[in-house]
């Protein structure tokens, strides 16, 4: 094989291959599973599992004061605040479940009443918003890291190549060279002039007067 | 489409539309507004509470008062303090328009909350006031009827449902245009 087919094949073996689609689609799903996986592990305690305190105080966190400036009524300290943690410690003794009261406060103070929306309607979008933001973010630091490993792989190739195909042509000797040089000029003179060299003139020249 | 494009136009997309629900939002927010025991929306607001909603309460002269109990007559419910300025500023108000008002088979009572039955006994005497009162020690009436500040007033029909609700102090003519309005309603003259 000459120098110039181990170069070609060499060109065609570092031909960049296409990102791995399987690994592409496993960390889509490694995000998708875990997120949700994520979600169900912090809210999957049930209500029943906690005490009365723990209720009130959980759901105290999940409500507004109706008249304060931005604070759950945990944070609280008004006296509307105070009342209304009375009636949801009451209404838990009275057997209501954490939706039962939300709904109670909600037909009395509005939708506002609700530290986090409410996820239906309009709504909603407070909700997948992030989710979509997080799992378009993770697509995004997955596809650049892809590409960076791509990028990186060819320059790697691309240097065993530049390297092999440097080795693959020799250098040539200068007299060598100059040899070819002359074996040319010789040829265009005499295709221009006729047959005769003028370098076998001077040569045969050089002979008679030897 | 360049490959680079295509991820970002994924992510900015929903990134813009969620800073523009952001900012929309926090325009239209409630956060800032309201202050404890202040109402920030004064006049006529929705009724706040179930429609048929019961009030049981023991009055200062120790009788027991069923909302219920006053079916067949207008009732006009006040949750005030003795410590609120627009409450002491319609106290006189009130307490002249029970005089006429009740003559007509109209009642009012008077809730008092977040305050202490001493000062609410002195207030009821300094005022005059006729109708019966109770103190709403532990909140719980308030928070029932939804009520976020004082003065809160909810006007009942004969049938014992509250069918509208006004918030801040109201004058006289307010006061004889509502409970106008509700006996029209109630002898069948005009809409409600």
């Amino acid at each position: 094989m000459s120098a110039t087919d181990d170069s070609l094949s060499m060109l065609m073996s570092s031909t960049p291959r296409p990102p791995s689609i399987w690994r592409t689609l496993v960390s889509i799903g490694f995000v998708a599973i875990s997120v949700p996986l994520l979600w169900l592990a912090t809210g999957c305690v049930n209500e029943d599992d906690l005490t009365t305190d723990q209720r009130a105080y959980q759901l105290s966190q999940q409500l507004m004061c109706p008249v304060c400036d931005g604070q759950t009524l945990d944070q609280s300290q008004a006296q509307l605040s105070l009342d209304m943690q009375a009636v949801i410690e009451r209404k838990i003794e009275e057997g209501e479940s954490n939706a039962e009261i939300r709904d109670y406060f909600v037909a009395r103070y509005g939708e506002v009443v609700l530290a986090s929306p409410d996820a239906g309607g309009f709504n909603i979008i407070a909700w997948v918003m992030p989710v979509i933001i997080f799992v378009g973010g993770a697509l995004l630091v997955v596809n650049a890291f892809l590409n960076m490993r791509r990028n990186r792989r060819d320059d790697a190739r691309g240097n065993e190549v530049e390297e092999s195909t440097d080795s693959a042509l020799e250098p040539m000797r200068p007299g060598e060279v100059m040899d070819e040089y002359l074996e040319r000029a010789d040829r265009e003179i005499a295709a221009a002039v006729g047959n005769v060299s003028p370098r076998a003139e001077t040569d045969a020249d050089n002979g008679d007067r030897n | 489409m360049p490959s680079r494009t295509k991820p970002l136009l994924l992510v900015g997309i929903p990134l813009l539309i969620f800073v523009v629900v952001l900012i929309i939002g926090m325009l239209q927010s409630d956060v800032g507004r309201g202050r404890p025991g202040v109402n920030d929306t004064l006049g006529e607001v929705a009724v706040s509470t179930d429609r048929f909603t019961d009030l049981q309460v023991t009055t200062l002269d120790g009788r027991p008062l069923r909302l219920s109990d006053l079916r067949g007559s207008i009732v006009m419910i006040d949750f005030w303090s003795s410590w609120c300025p627009p409450c002491r500023s319609e106290a006189p108000i009130l307490a002249v328009a029970y005089e006429r008002w009740s003559e007509l088979g109209v009642e009012f009572v008077g809730i008092s909350i977040w305050d202490t039955e001493s000062d609410v006994r002195d207030f009821v005497e300094l005022h005059g006031i006729e109708y019966p009162n109770a103190v709403d020690e532990s909140g719980q009436i308030a928070v029932e009827f939804g009520v976020r500040g004082i003065p809160e007033k909810f006007f009942v029909n004969p049938e014992g449902e509250i069918v509208r609700k006004i918030n801040g102090p109201n004058t006289s003519q307010s006061l004889d245009e509502v409970l106008t309005q509700m006996s029209d309603t109630a002898i069948g003259i005009g809409g409600n």
